[in-house]
């Protein structure tokens, strides 16, 4: 998908963004989940949002706050507990009884037809066997971001300052809400990320 | 969960937007566990026919929803 224009430790953080996409039972990348793999990335980018309390384990519970996870995690909760019925009750009867692999190819298998997202958005990542997930609102605009903050730079390649950059600014999807909830904004800490790197010569 | 009778007296309320939204929510719900159930059975080997007894539906029904997904063998 994106080896050449990225670093191979921005590729990691890209691959590791997939894989919560995948373990939250989410049936898109969003930039939600490029935050989390960036908040727990070992290079000075990362180390800046912890800094800043953006941390993997907030930011994985925002996101579950804002958009639930797993098979369940979209269904009516109210509606269901009008019949009688405890999503979190069926949900731990079927973490219990599944392993968190099965139960997140069921999830992904039951959003299938994404309605979330206007079909003609096909752009998208695919894993190594084959999985696709389409990309979530500001994902294309985080990426061509990453590519220009680089080129600005002058590196050859986005690396993974430039990826964080790039999904600090967006203004669409959960990202911002996620910062917001947490303290900071996507300017504040988009400042300090520069800060941390030499500037461009 | 609450008792069976429980539910039923929920489900017949009167209100329609509570009762049509609880039913929405059940077919929802009961989508995303046969995906689950689905998946797990074929996976121990489990025939289309014998799936298909158990959901109370033709073989045909069961493996034009779920032979694609999870691969169609017969």
């Amino acid at each position: 998908m994106t080896e050449h224009i990225m670093t191979r430790d921005a590729g990691a953080v890209s691959i590791r963004a997939f894989e919560h996409a995948v373990r939250l039972g989410h049936p898109y990348l969003g930039g939600e989940h490029y935050l989390l793999a960036l908040a727990a990335a070992g290079q000075p980018a990362g180390a800046v949002l912890r800094e800043h309390g953006v941390t993997p384990e907030r930011v994985e519970a925002e996101i579950v706050r804002l958009s639930g996870a797993g098979l369940f995690g979209d269904l009516d909760r109210d509606a269901l507990a009008a019949v009688g019925i405890d999503v979190d009750a069926v949900r731990a009867a079927t973490e219990a009884s599944f392993n968190r692999a099965t139960l997140a190819r069921a999830a992904r298998d039951s959003h299938r037809e994404p309605r979330r997202f206007s079909p003609r958005r096909r752009s998208g990542a695919t894993r190594g066997d084959g999985v696709f997930l389409p990309h979530g609102p500001g994902v294309n605009q985080a990426l061509v971001a990453a590519r220009r903050e680089a080129g600005a730079r002058h590196a050859a390649q986005a690396d993974v300052e430039h990826l964080a950059l790039g999904i600090l600014a967006v203004s669409e999807g959960l990202v911002p809400s996620i910062l917001s909830r947490l303290g900071t904004s996507g300017p504040t800490l988009g400042t300090a990320i520069m800060d941390c790197y030499p500037p461009a010569s | 969960m609450e008792p069976v009778r429980d539910i039923a007296e929920d489900a017949a309320s009167t209100d329609p937007d509570t009762g049509l939204r609880s039913v929405a929510a059940l077919r929802a719900l009961a989508e995303r566990l046969e995906i689950l159930q689905v998946d797990n059975a074929r996976r121990l080997g489990w025939s289309w026919q014998q799936i298909a007894e158990r959901l109370g539906v033709t073989k045909q029904t069961v493996h034009r929803k779920h032979g694609k997904r999870t691969g169609g063998r017969p």
